[in-house]
């Protein structure tokens, strides 16, 4: 009864989890970033009070909008919730799971990626055109990046699904250390870099119009919308976070079967795990400069290409079940 | 008064109109009856029982022969469905081009033709119904021929699908010679009976024969010319129904005529399949005319189906038969997902170029005020094209992926290097695809008018309305729940692999894979989406409207007053990033022109600015060709002397070598 219980309700209690954690997630990595870089900072709970404020403010609505202007922000809030509620955070499967496919996951992150890039078109300001060109350009290298390289490891898991690949993994703990494992964490890595809209493709807190892309689709954006989007924005950092943690190093996930203390267990151990890996995002951060948007197809170029030795690999050293 | 009254000539016109008009309507009205006909006759096919007709006085030589079964039952199906909707918006279209009498009346003969190839059940019918459709549409492309871009693009379709009916039909003469009585359907598979050579000659022929007509590299580029200058609808049938039968022909013949396969026939299937999804989808990209772009997009997705056939051989000839069946439901499912959501694209595209007078996506723009249904429509067919989630492309390629996943069936190099190789080209072919689809339903349909005619273009007419709300309706039924296609994959795929096939995925709201691990619900996926946008909206809404906002805030521009509609990114601009990086592939040159006031050349006058973007293939690949042909033909010049008396040996020569083959 509990187990079934429990089963069912994960999706919500990942989904709150994540959505409650997340605002945190990237006020540290402002906060070390601002130690780093000899500033006071505004305090790991900065993103909570920013989004208090946001909801509370009045929202500017330009002349040229259209419905896909105000639908965007909430398209990309529930396609990155999806991911949120059916994604191997906490345990390995749950009443969601059928929904955290690779392809669907791809597919909803990028689905989030479009919406606000059609959003940045749809006032038809210079800027907003700008910055979902940029933004097209650059997710139309990553997506697939991210598709191959996480198809490496599901070619050994012999499925393509997220809990599967973790579950197969935390069983066989040989799989990560295969060598198209290895190759897809260094193309995974540096794609979510790109993904997550961070050094050295993109910069969160650039304040030039010109040197903006994903900013650049949001200056029309005010108010709750704009709370919604930055929400948003900090949870995709964290599935993206989450991912690389439980895909490459699967320790500590829940499975239906354990004893529900587990479950707070696994809820611990994720937050740790993300919250190292964004301290060591932001710490790289601090030593990397923002490369030219031409020099930034070089770098996915290679991670596309590590990605594809990586499956090359994992088709290579697999053995036929 | 005087204006009331119509001169002799002006009444001449009205009449001519009037009478045009109701040639219109007939032709609209019979495209959609055939299309009716032709979808209850199909169903039957499906689910009922096997169609067979012959009657040999019809016609010459060998009679009219007809029979059935579920592959045929498939594409009719796909073709009925794709004509009703197009055929509904024949009337409209052509009350609006004033086209003439001829395409009137070629539009329903072109559906019959298309209904017809895939029941015709002997090599003779097939070879005729195959040509009558390539001459018919040929007449269609060239329905503008006064345009010098129309005639081109008419000129390079017959010359493209006459060299590949010549390759079919050397293959399938062959093949028909060797079959028992020159009968295609129903007839047991034919490959183990031939010699190997010959087996490997004829795969080659008619596989090239028939992806050409898919718009497959390297006889692709007559579909990025033909489909645009085509009327509308016809560009719809085109693009939707009728290089389906490219598809059909690699399937009747190739896989099920031919047989079990050697391994690098499928090799070679992937390699041109992922080759032309990558390369159509860099030029989808970089195209600002919005039917090219379109068109182009059929290539590409032609590609992954094609690409899904190869995997399908590859996994078959290494007798995996579960996991290629997955492959071909990828391939069937991919197919009748295009055809929905490409026919709906062409449509709602025609009816904004009608509104807005322009097919160039740089005079578009703010359509969705103007014009929302078809601004509306046009995003659907997009969301399909891109193969996200909550798209009618989605399902058909992760199934194509499930089947990529459970590879490895033999310890092959060729495979382990191949395989990954497709699966990067279908990832890159995917981002590219988001991006191009983006670009025209952005630049085209959201932001401000950038031309006169954007900015005044007319609501959709009630009639166009409908058509388009019907085939969107079709592309979201079929994206949220593709259950409903599950019974016409597996007859489909039993008439491919036999009774064998027991038709290993199970739709039902859930995919569930049989004999293989994996599982998916577009459904549980789309709805979730969607219940997430309309819980988190009207939280915010309820929001935005109890803290106050102001509408008509004039737009960011750093200070400056209003930015102008040439400020805005438009096509070109768009896709200049991804275009800069894949320079390679899509060949753009560039060229600024300057004229200067004065001799020192410090004052600028006037600048022009000209870009284009060329096919490598016909830049690089067919001149090399045309000159190798002019070289050959320069030699069979010399035998050519003018003498009767040497062409009466040669007319010896050849008739003797037709004793030998044929005694």
């Amino acid at each position: 009864m509990t187990r079934g219980f429990i089963y069912g309700i994960l999706p919500v209690l990942q989904l709150l989890m994540l959505g409650a954690t997340a605002p945190l997630v990237s006020g540290l990595a402002r906060q070390i970033g601002a130690k780093l870089e000899g500033r006071q900072g505004a305090g790991v709970m900065q993103p909570y009070r920013e989004l208090r404020k946001l909801f509370q403010k009045e929202t500017l609505e330009p002349s040229t909008k259209s419905v896909f202007f105000t639908l965007a922000p909430y398209v990309l809030a529930s396609s990155t919730a999806v991911i949120a509620m059916a994604g191997p955070f906490l345990a390995t499967e749950n009443s969601f799971s059928s929904s955290s496919d690779l392809l669907s996951v791809v597919g909803l992150l990028f689905l989030g990626n479009i919406a606000v890039a059609l959003a940045g078109l749809d006032t038809g300001t210079s800027f907003g055109g700008m910055g979902a060109s940029r933004e097209l350009t650059v997710s139309s290298l990553v997506e697939p990046t991210i598709l191959v390289a996480i198809f490496a490891l599901s070619i050994p898991a012999h499925s393509s699904n997220l809990g599967a690949i973790a579950a197969k993994s935390i069983s066989n703990p040989n799989l990560i250390f295969a060598p198209g494992s290895l190759l897809a964490l260094a193309a995974f890595v540096v794609v979510v870099l790109a993904e997550a809209k961070r050094f050295p493709v993109d910069n969160p807190s650039t304040h030039l119009e010109l040197t903006m892309i994903h900013e650049a689709m949001l200056l029309e954006y005010s108010g709750p919308r704009l709370g919604v989007i930055e929400w948003a924005s900090s949870l995709r950092l964290t599935i993206l976070l989450g991912l690389v943690a439980n895909l490459f190093f699967p320790i500590g996930l829940f499975s239906t079967g354990q004893s529900p203390i587990l479950l707070l267990v696994s809820c611990l151990v994720f937050l740790v795990k993300v919250l190292v890996l964004g301290s060591i995002l932001s710490f790289a951060e601090v030593f990397m400069a923002k490369l030219r948007l031409f020099r930034v197809p070089e770098l996915l170029a290679s991670s596309f290409i590590l990605a594809l030795l990586s499956v090359v690999t994992s088709y290579f050293f697999t053995a036929t079940r | 008064m005087s204006e009331l009254v119509l001169s002799p000539m002006e009444a001449e016109e009205a009449e001519r109109s009037g009478g045009d008009q109701l040639w219109y309507l007939i032709s609209s009205v019979v495209t959609v009856v055939i299309g009716v006909f032709g979808l209850a006759a199909s169903l039957r096919m499906i689910f009922g029982t096997k169609i067979a007709l012959s009657l040999t006085s019809v016609l010459p030589l060998a009679g009219l022969h007809l029979s059935s079964d579920g592959l045929s039952g498939l594409f009719d199906l796909i073709t009925s469905i794709v004509a009703i909707t197009a055929g509904i918006y024949v009337y409209p279209y052509l009350c609006h081009s004033k086209a003439s009498r001829t395409t009137a009346t070629f539009i329903p003969l072109f559906v019959l033709t298309m209904l017809m190839v895939p029941i015709a059940s002997t090599y003779y019918d097939f070879l005729f119904f195959w040509e009558a459709m390539a001459l018919i549409s040929a007449v269609l492309v060239l329905a503008n021929h006064t345009k010098t871009e129309a005639f081109k693009a008419g000129m390079w379709y017959i010359f493209m699908s006459q060299i590949g009916f010549a390759m079919i039909l050397g293959a399938l003469a062959y093949l028909s010679a060797h079959s028992d009585g020159g009968v295609l359907i129903g007839n047991s598979a034919i490959g183990r009976t031939i010699s190997p050579i010959a087996r490997d000659l004829v795969f080659v022929f008619s596989f090239f024969g028939f992806a050409s007509k898919a718009g497959q590299l390297p006889l692709h580029s007559w579909l990025p010319k033909a489909h645009p200058e085509a009327p509308t609808p016809v560009s719809a049938l085109m693009s939707a129904a009728m290089v389906n039968l490219g598809i059909y022909g690699i399937i009747r013949i190739d896989i099920k005529q031919l047989g079990a396969a050697p391994i690098w026939w499928g090799v070679l299937i992937i390699t041109i399949g992922a080759t032309t999804a990558v390369y159509s989808a860099l030029h989808s990209l970089v195209s600002s005319d919005i039917k090219r772009l379109l068109a182009w997009s059929t290539g590409e997705n032609m590609g992954i189906v094609i690409c899904a056939l190869g995997t399908f051989e590859v996994l078959n000839s290494a007798h995996n038969p579960d996991i290629a069946q997955v492959a071909l439901a990828g391939a069937i499912i991919q197919l009748i997902g295009h055809s929905l959501f490409k026919s709906l694209g062409f449509i709602s595209a025609g009816s904004v170029i009608s509104s807005a007078g322009t097919r160039s996506l740089d005079n578009m723009g703010g359509i969705i005020h103007r014009n929302p249904v078809a601004a509306l429509g046009f995003s659907i067919a997009a969301l399909g094209a891109t193969g996200l989630p909550l798209g009618a492309g989605f399902v058909g390629e992760w199934l194509l992926l499930q089947s990529l996943i459970h590879t490895l069936p033999t310890r092959s190099t060729v495979l382990n290097v191949l395989m990954p190789s497709a699966v990067g080209m279908l990832a890159l072919t995917f981002g590219l695809a988001v991006a191009a689809m983006t670009k025209a339903f952005g630049v085209g349909m959201l932001s401000r008018p950038r031309s006169q005619g954007a900015a005044e273009s007319a609501k959709t007419p009630a009639w166009e309305a409908t058509t388009i709300s019907i085939a969107s309706l079709l592309c979201v039924v079929f994206s949220f729940n593709p259950a409903f296609v599950s019974k016409i994959v597996k007859s489909a795929s039993q008439a491919t692999l036999g009774e064998k096939a027991k038709g290993s995925v199970s739709i039902l709201g859930h995919i569930t894979l049989r004999g293989v691990e994996g599982s998916i619900s577009p459904l549980n996926l789309g709805l979730s989406v969607v219940i997430g946008v309309i819980l988190f909206a009207s939280v915010t809404e309820w929001r935005i409207r109890k803290n106050s906002r102001q509408l008509d805030v004039p737009l960011w521009a750093c200070g400056s007053s209003q930015p102008s509609a040439k400020m805005q990114y438009n096509a070109v601009s768009f896709a200049q990033p991804l275009e800069r990086i894949f320079n390679l592939v899509v060949a753009t040159e560039e060229s600024l022109g300057t004229e200067h006031a004065d001799s020192d050349m410090l004052i600028l006058q006037s600048a022009s600015y000209e870009r284009t973007n060329s096919d490598i293939f016909e830049t690089k690949f067919f001149p090399v060709v045309a000159r190798v042909m002019s070289t050959l033909s320069r030699q069979v010049q010399k035998g050519h002397s003018g003498k009767i008396r040497n062409y009466l040996i040669y007319g010896a020569i050849g008739f003797i070598i037709v004793l030998v083959v044929a005694r």
